[in-house]
C-alpha cells in the first residue's frame, strides 16, 4: 500500500511533466501611460463690463497618434481613457460659464462628436478648468489613432476683465493586450 | 554568444562531474553551486543548499540577461528523490523569483531600457544524482512584468511634436519559457 508521502511524490511529479508541456502561449497587457501635449489655444480679449460676451471658439489639431499606433502595432482590444484635459488661462477663468469640446478627425466622414465639457459651480483653481470628458473608450481609441481637431467653444455671461492667453493640455493613457496562441 | 556560453557551461559541467563522482552521499547539509541559462532569467549562476533533505532545495542566484544584472531565488521539489534516492533520473517543480535591472542594449544609451521581474512556474527533469552533479531541463510558464525607461527618447527620435509619454508597461502570462543547466552540491 502506498503512504501519503508517496502520493505527494507522485502527484508532484505529474504536476511537474504537465509544467514541462505547458502549451504555448501568450497573453499580456500592454499599457502605456501619459501620452500628453500642450497646445496654446488663443487669446480672449479684455471685454466691456456692459458688453454681452458673444461664445467664442478655438479649433486645434491634438496628434498623440504615433504613440497611440504603436501600443496599436502589438496589442489587440485596446482601451483608452484621457485622463487630462484642463484649460488654463494667463488670468484668471472665473468669467466662463461653461465650454463644449467636439472633436472631429481629419477625414471629411464622421461628424463632429461631443468630446467633453466644463460647467463653472463656482469651485475649483482660479487660473485652470478640468473638463469632464464624455466621450466613450471605443470611441476615443479611434478619434486618438489619428490626428484629431477638437473644438472649444466658450461661453460666458460677461468676458474677462483682462487679455487673457488660453492654452490646454491633454494626457491619454492607452492599454491593449496581445493574446497567441501556438 | 550563445555558442561560447554554452560551451563553458558544458565544460565546467564535465570537471564538475568528475570531480565529483565519488562525493559521499550521507551529509545532512549539502551546499554547492549552479549555473545555467534560459529565458527570461539570461545566464545564471547560483548558490544553492539543500538543507538536511536531497528532495527539497533553494537557490539564490546572479543573473545577466545582456542588458542588466539581476537577481534570482528558486524553490525546487524533487519528488523522486524523496521516492528513490539514488535513481539518477527525477521529475522537479521549480518555482523562481526574478528581477533584472533596467538596461539598455549596449552602446545604444540613447534608447529606451527595460527592466522586469518574473515568475517562473516550472517543471522540469533532473539528470544525475540529487545529491551531486546533476543537469537539470526545465519548462514552463512565466509571469512577466516588464516596465521601460526613457520611452521618451523614442518619441523625440521620430520628432515628436511637443508629445510627451510615459514609461509603457507589459504584464502577463508568456509560455513555455525555459531554463537548462547544472548544480553541484556535495
Amino acid at each position: 500500500m502506498i503512504n501519503m508521502k508517496k502520493q505527494f511524490a507522485i502527484l508532484f511529479s505529474i504536476a511537474a511533466l504537465l509544467s514541462l508541456v505547458s502549451f504555448g502561449c501568450a497573453n499580456v497587457t500592454v499599457d502605456a501611460p501619459d501620452i500628453c501635449t500642450s497646445q496654446d489655444l488663443g487669446v480672449v480679449p479684455a471685454a466691456e463690463v456692459s458688453t454681452p460676451f458673444e461664445p467664442v471658439m478655438f479649433e486645434h489639431n491634438f496628434d498623440l497618434s504615433e504613440a497611440v499606433s504603436k501600443v496599436g502595432d502589438v496589442a489587440d482590444d485596446m482601451t483608452a481613457t484621457v485622463t487630462v484635459l484642463k484649460v488654463s488661462g494667463t488670468t484668471s477663468l472665473r468669467w466662463i460659464d461653461h465650454i463644449t469640446v467636439e472633436a472631429h478627425d481629419n477625414s471629411s466622414v464622421p461628424s463632429p462628436k461631443m468630446f467633453a465639457s466644463y460647467q463653472n459651480d463656482g469651485t475649483g483653481d482660479d487660473f485652470t478648468v478640468t473638463l469632464k470628458i464624455l466621450m466613450n473608450s471605443s470611441d476615443l481609441v479611434q478619434y486618438l489613432r489619428r490626428p484629431l481637431v477638437l473644438s472649444f467653444e466658450i461661453f460666458a455671461t460677461t468676458g474677462p476683465s483682462s487679455f487673457n492667453r488660453l492654452s490646454v493640455d491633454i494626457c491619454a493613457d492607452v492599454q491593449g493586450t496581445f493574446n497567441k496562441s501556438l | 554568444m550563445v555558442r561560447k556560453v554554452c560551451s563553458a557551461l558544458l565544460m565546467t559541467a564535465i570537471i564538475c562531474a568528475t570531480s565529483y563522482a565519488s562525493a559521499e552521499e550521507d551529509h545532512k547539509f549539502r551546499a554547492g553551486f549552479g549555473m545555467d541559462i534560459g529565458v527570461p532569467s539570461g545566464a545564471a549562476v547560483s548558490f544553492v543548499v539543500h538543507p538536511k533533505v536531497d528532495w527539497a532545495s533553494v537557490s539564490l542566484g546572479m543573473t545577466y540577461n545582456a542588458l542588466a544584472l539581476g537577481g534570482r531565488v528558486s524553490l525546487k521539489l524533487d519528488p523522486i528523490a524523496y521516492l528513490a534516492p539514488r535513481f539518477p533520473i527525477g521529475l522537479i517543480l521549480d518555482e523562481q523569483g526574478g528581477i533584472t535591472g533596467q538596461g539598455t542594449i549596449p552602446g545604444h544609451s540613447d534608447l529606451p531600457s527595460i527592466g522586469y521581474t518574473y515568475l517562473n512556474l516550472y517543471g522540469g527533469l533532473r539528470f544525475g544524482k540529487p545529491n551531486n552533479f546533476h543537469w537539470l531541463l526545465e519548462a514552463g510558464p512565466t509571469y512577466i512584468n516588464a516596465t521601460s525607461g526613457n520611452f521618451q527618447a523614442t518619441v523625440n527620435n521620430n520628432g515628436g511634436q511637443g508629445v510627451t509619454v510615459g514609461n509603457p508597461s507589459v504584464s502577463g502570462w508568456i509560455a513555455p519559457t525555459f531554463v537548462t543547466g547544472f548544480e553541484v552540491v556535495w
